[in-house]
């Protein structure tokens, strides 16, 4: 499988990010040889493996639903604070 | 040409846990804004998900009254977009794996069965609220402000077949998942609060036709009316874009309740690619077979069983044995009487449950489970009424009484002295007061019209305030005159 710089742009612009032309040539070649390492998988026979996303046969922990309070500091984290609300710009463009 | 809609519904359910989907905050959305939040649930580097064991066993408890397979393994998956009411930039919410698969629900529709097929069930977490400042919408706001209160508090996203085929069937479906949810305990099923959402699915095709149609998702339905409304508005719509020559765009729509209109939020065309994987911070959940079968025999009895078990064992009628299953709250306080009522028929403590009881309870804007007239209490009323100590016209103001201050209906009856008169000596004498007054009246019925004595009753009535026992006036009145 080969990644195209279509692919990459399609990548970036879905997740909000902006990167300079010669930062995207190092980017697309990256990440072709991580997904040239992953195709190491193809050439194995895996016939009747079960496939695992995780290394543990575990289930995910169950948390008993009890509240606890948790002390943050909002308004130090928000860049606008109003109404105890973070205040975000304007959604829809006009 | 005759078309045929073809829908289907994704309802969200809120799950009745105390706390949220990943994390300890309360999930009461009453309070402050912001108070319920924690690093967790607003999405802070580092802090990490620890799943809500209640919200796995509602999710599985849904699956199960939904006839659902429950999947012993199922896998979150982060759903990735950017939204102002979404913190972590990406949804916890299940993918490929979810918790259950394949359930049907039979509904019945104006007295005809129908079988919707519930393609699957899966666990996420509810994103925040925004409250948009300089406009009601947030097409004209200024800006928005964010609350998170809501962030994380656990859903379930019930997803059925296209095997909805008109308007009405599409009310039925979710009212019946709504009673379902609601007596499984798993969701409160306020459609006007959002404890339960609709989107609403729909796309026509010509009928006879295989091919699915283009399909339109409408949002905003925050009543039963207004889906069923929307959903034909909807219908209507697409068909006159069709036969104009136009063609149905695959889109978000809104309802809007004041216009009775659909209209685009926004395209579809470029599908969405949330660029989904698998929660690296959540391992499988795995579920025990012991687990799934410990919810299974807990099931509390589902509406449609119970409803045959009134019909059947109790003698109510269709009409009333789904009037005393639709409000939670009131079916427990009927349940609640049934087990203390001794010889009292089932159909008179529904009677005052669904009449007089009800009536106070809305014009209190007050709850069943908060009402001051106790189970127990209405049992007393009605053994009252049924040994004659009082008229069932005089129980209607003594539990009126009882309603607003709580007192037991024996207290009432004596303290304000409604008991029903038997005594044959003081009816008596009412009676021949009334006969003397009305000779007119005496000889119509010594003619053989007795139906007049009804007249007559009337008058006694009044003479005795009401509180003559009804079947021995009419008894003294038509003994009277056949003696004279």
């Amino acid at each position: 499988m080969s990644l195209t710089m279509k692919d990459l742009e399609q990548v970036l612009s879905l997740a909000n990010l902006d990167v300079e032309p010669h930062e995207k040539e190092i980017y697309l070649d990256q990440l072709t040889n991580i997904l040239e390492q992953m195709e190491t998988l193809g050439k194995l026979d895996l016939e009747g493996v079960k496939p695992s996303a995780y290394a543990c046969e575990h289930s995910t922990f169950l948390r008993e639903d009890i509240v606890k309070q948790s002390a943050v500091s909002l308004e130090k984290n928000a860049p606008e604070w109003e109404l105890n609300s973070f205040r975000v710009p304007k959604i829809l463009a006009d | 040409m005759e078309f045929e809609p073809v829908i289907g519904i994704e309802v969200h359910a809120q799950l009745k846990t105390r706390t949220k989907l990943f994390c300890g905050c309360s999930t009461n959305s009453g309070e402050k804004r912001n108070s319920n939040v924690c690093p967790v649930c607003l999405g802070m580097p580092g802090a990490l998900p620890v799943l809500n064991k209640k919200a796995v066993e509602y999710a599985v408890r849904a699956g199960l009254a939904l006839n659902c397979t429950v999947k012993e393994l199922s896998v979150f998956s982060r759903k990735n977009y950017f939204y102002p009411d979404l913190p972590k930039g990406y949804q916890i919410s299940q993918f490929d794996l979810p918790v259950c698969e394949n359930g049907s629900i039979t509904i019945d529709v104006d007295n005809r069965k129908k079988t919707i097929g519930i393609q699957r069930i899966h666990m996420e977490e509810d994103a925040g609220k925004l409250i948009h400042q300089g406009s009601a919408s947030i097409a004209g706001a200024d800006y928005s402000l964010v609350d998170l209160n809501r962030a994380c508090v656990p859903l379930i996203e019930i997803v059925s077949e296209p095997d909805i085929r008109s308007a009405r069937e599409a009310r039925v479906y979710v009212e019946a998942l709504k009673l379902i949810l609601q007596h499984t305990g798993v969701c409160d099923g306020n459609l006007e609060e959002g404890s339960l959402r609709a989107d609403v699915n729909i796309s026509i095709r010509p009928l006879g036709q295989e091919k699915l149609g283009t399909r339109a998702e409408v949002k905003n339905l925050n009543s039963f009316r207004s889906l069923e409304r929307a959903a034909t508005v909807e219908i209507e719509r697409q068909k006159a874009l069709i036969i104009s020559g136009g063609k149905v765009v695959q889109q978000t729509r809104n309802w809007d309740d004041a216009s009775q209109k659909t209209t685009a939020l926004r395209s579809k065309e470029e599908a969405h690619d949330y660029r989904y994987f698998q929660e690296p911070d959540l391992i499988p959940l795995r579920l025990p077979v012991a687990m799934i079968r410990e919810i299974k025999n807990s099931m509390p009895e589902l509406p449609v069983k119970k409803m045959e078990r009134y019909k059947a064992d109790l003698g109510l009628n269709d009409f009333n044995s789904y009037q005393i299953l639709v409000d939670c709250d009131m079916n427990r306080y009927f349940e609640e009487c049934l087990l203390i009522k001794e010889d009292i028929e089932p159909s008179e403590i529904c009677k005052w449950i669904l009449g007089d009881l009800n009536a106070l309870v809305k014009d209190g804007n007050s709850s069943f489970s908060e009402c001051k007239v106790t189970p127990e209490k209405l049992i007393t009323l009605v053994k009252l009424i049924k040994s004659g100590k009082i008229s069932g016209k005089i129980a209607k103001e003594v539990i009126k009484k009882m309603y607003e201050t709580g007192a037991d209906p024996e207290n009432i009856v004596k303290e304000s002295g409604v008991e029903q008169i038997s005594d044959t000596d003081m009816l008596q004498a009412a009676v021949d007061k009334v006969l003397a007054a009305n000779p007119d009246v005496v000889l119509k019925i010594k003619a053989g019209k007795t139906n007049s004595a009804n007249f007559l009753m009337g008058q006694v009535m009044r003479e005795t305030r009401g509180q003559a026992q009804p079947d021995l006036v009419r008894k003294l009145i038509l003994d009277t005159v056949n003696k004279g």
